[in-house]
């Protein structure tokens, strides 16, 4: 396997960058060359040179060390790149954007920002994911490659022939073009709209849910997920970085090995035992739901507890980039929500938290 | 006149639902239909100010309710349609429903009022229509007919004549058909169920439309069962009549 190589730009102190560059080398799966950000001008005179002997570009988010006379930030040399990027001047590749936690929370709507020009963002953290960080960039810059060795042809980026069957409006944008988009917004598409909110593509947390599975109490996920469900995995480009599943082709998969039976329609225990009937494996254990919940028609996880609920039991969270109407909303759930753990509740949701915490009877 | 706590909480829950529905129409219908309708019933429900008005002009703040105006579904169902050249086919649901909260989980009527609406248009060298009410009769309405409490009323070519010349339709009163009542929610799944049954299985898969779908059935459908099979003794055991869904698909 090639070994990809990324340029990082950082104005922190030759140690912490350093920490970093070595984190993220982990494994041999990823190089990366630290070096300081000059000033504005010549850094993009530089980068336009050097670009092509890289696969893909690491930029904190604020580039304002004592060094240079005027400060500047990642997303600026991000936007410059891009559009440089698209008019054929240098080589696309994957930018990446890093920072401490406390900077990406404090700098005005960086998730917009980052939404907007970057294909992914980690945090500098005290004992970061290392391993994980390295295959989701060297996934990026694998998928650069691909996405243009397929000549942006979406059912081999998708891997997945019969996208027919999709909602029409997911991948509209793409139809009827004189000619290919930049590669930035075939990657920005399957990263930031199919993997990153649940819709027709869900993470294995969703799909245990939707199969009333409890991961941590089944010997067998991995035989289930691995077999019968096996062509419900996601194998398109960016697969080797995230791991995701088909909603629909899983569905299909439950009903046509039950004979006819829907997982949105039975409880967890049903579901689980149609399962075991099915593949033949007996160590899957049904979810139970969290408490103050009921229900285990589960549908959905709490973003918090990443545990499977009812979306009838949930509340939709606050996002500060909207669902797309092909998209699914994400929940959390009442023990969150009266716990203040996770992400905020949706505005509309207030009253009703409120009201369910002062029917809770007293302790 | 204040709407209580206890009512405002209720219509809470009920506006997050209908929240919950709208979200789903607009992903399966693939952008087709437009939810603006559902979300002015949903401002209705969280409004404080907005009681509904009763048939008998009362209002009583223990009722909760909502108006679904020009709410309109495509249909995909035209097989079997006439006259000919008919392209485009639309339904048009009005509906207002008014129940009391406090009703809501007992084995009483869930509802106080309903009207549930249908205008079925179709567009082909002229414009055409049809269409269907189901209603809750008023008790204080005089009639002659008697109306069972929720009926469905409709009109349609009563012989399936082939060839028969729509401009001919006789309009007169057909016959108040017993129906069970509905709300949004529910009358979404009929309509689908009838109109566009590919939406509707696509719904049927979505495990947030089946948990709305059978806990809106439960307190709405279950009652009006149950009280009208309450009209006979039995033993549950000496049912044979099953499974459910030859009655009726869409009760899940």
């Amino acid at each position: 396997m090639a070994k990809y190589k990324f340029l990082y730009l950082d104005d922190e102190s030759d140690e912490s960058t350093a920490a970093i560059a070595d984190g993220l080398k982990i494994k041999d799966i990823i190089d990366v060359i630290p070096e300081e950000p000059k000033i504005f001008k010549d850094e993009i005179a530089d980068l336009k040179n050097r670009l092509k002997d890289f696969d893909g570009l690491i930029l904190d988010l604020r580039l304002d060390g004592k060094k240079l006379d005027i400060a500047y930030n990642a997303p600026a040399i991000a936007q410059e790149l891009r559009m440089i990027a698209a008019e054929g001047g240098i080589k696309p590749i994957p930018i990446i954007l890093c920072s401490t936690d406390a900077k990406m929370r404090a700098t005005y709507e960086v998730e917009k920002i980052c939404h907007e020009h970057f294909d992914y963002k980690f945090t500098k953290q005290d004992s970061p994911p290392w391993e994980k960080f390295a295959r989701k960039l060297a996934a990026l810059a694998r998928g650069y490659q691909f996405i243009n060795e397929v000549r942006y042809n979406i059912p081999k980026i998708l891997n997945r022939e019969d996208l027919t069957t999709l909602d029409p409006r997911i991948l509209e944008v793409f139809n009827g073009i004189e000619k290919p988009l930049p590669i930035y917004d075939y990657a920005s598409f399957v990263v930031k709209d199919l993997f990153h909110q649940p819709g027709v593509l869900i993470k294995e947390k969703l799909l245990a849910a939707r199969l009333g599975v409890d991961i941590s109490k089944s010997e067998d996920w991995q035989k289930l997920v691995g077999g019968l469900f096996s062509k419900a995995a996601y194998t398109g480009v960016f697969s080797d970085g995230w791991q995701r599943w088909w909603s629909d082709i899983a569905i299909n998969i439950f009903r046509e090995a039950s004979k006819g039976k829907r997982l949105s329609m039975l409880n967890a225990a049903d579901r689980v035992k149609a399962l075991s009937e099915i593949s033949g494996l007996k160590n899957i254990v049904a979810a139970t739901p969290l408490e103050y919940n009921k229900s285990t028609n589960f549908w959905t996880v709490c973003e918090f507890y990443k545990a499977p609920l009812d979306p009838l039991e949930g509340f939709k969270i606050h996002t500060t980039i909207q669902p797309k109407a092909w998209q699914e909303d994400r929940f959390i759930s009442f023990l969150a929500a009266v716990t203040k753990k996770g992400p905020k509740p949706h505005s509309s949701e207030l009253n009703r938290i409120q009201a369910i915490k002062e029917e809770l009877p007293k302790k | 006149m204040n709407v209580s706590k206890h009512t405002m909480h209720f219509r809470e829950s009920r506006a997050s639902e209908l929240e919950l529905i709208a979200k789903l129409l607009n992903k399966n219908f693939n952008g087709s239909i437009n939810s603006y309708p559902i979300f002015n019933a949903i401002n209705q429900l969280r409004n404080p100010n907005y009681i509904p008005t009763l048939k008998d002009g009362s209002v009583n703040p223990e009722c909760w309710g909502y108006e679904i105006e020009d709410f309109v579904i495509p249909v995909e169902t035209l097989k079997h349609i006439k006259p000919d050249g008919i392209k485009n086919v639309e339904l048009i649901l009005n509906m207002k429903v008014i129940a009391n909260y406090k009703e809501w989980e007992t084995l009483s009527d869930p509802l106080c009022d309903l009207n549930f609406n249908v205008v079925i248009r179709g567009i082909g060298e002229q414009t055409c229509y049809s269409g269907f009410h189901i209603d809750r009769h008023f008790d204080g309405a005089a009639s002659i007919e008697p109306h069972p409490i929720y009926h469905l009323q409709h009109s349609s070519n009563p012989y399936k004549e082939e060839g028969f010349d729509y401009g001919r339709t006789l309009s007169l009163d057909t016959p108040r058909i017993m129906h069970y009542p509905m709300d949004f929610i529910l009358g979404i799944g009929f309509l689908t169920s009838n109109y566009s049954p590919s939406i509707f299985y696509n719904l049927l898969d979505d495990g947030t439309f089946t948990n709305l779908y059978r806990q809106y059935q439960e307190r709405i459908w279950k009652p009006f069962s149950h009280s009208l099979a309450d009209h006979w003794t039995f033993n549950k055991g000496d049912i044979v009549w099953k499974p459910t869904s030859t009655l009726c698909p869409f009760i899940i």
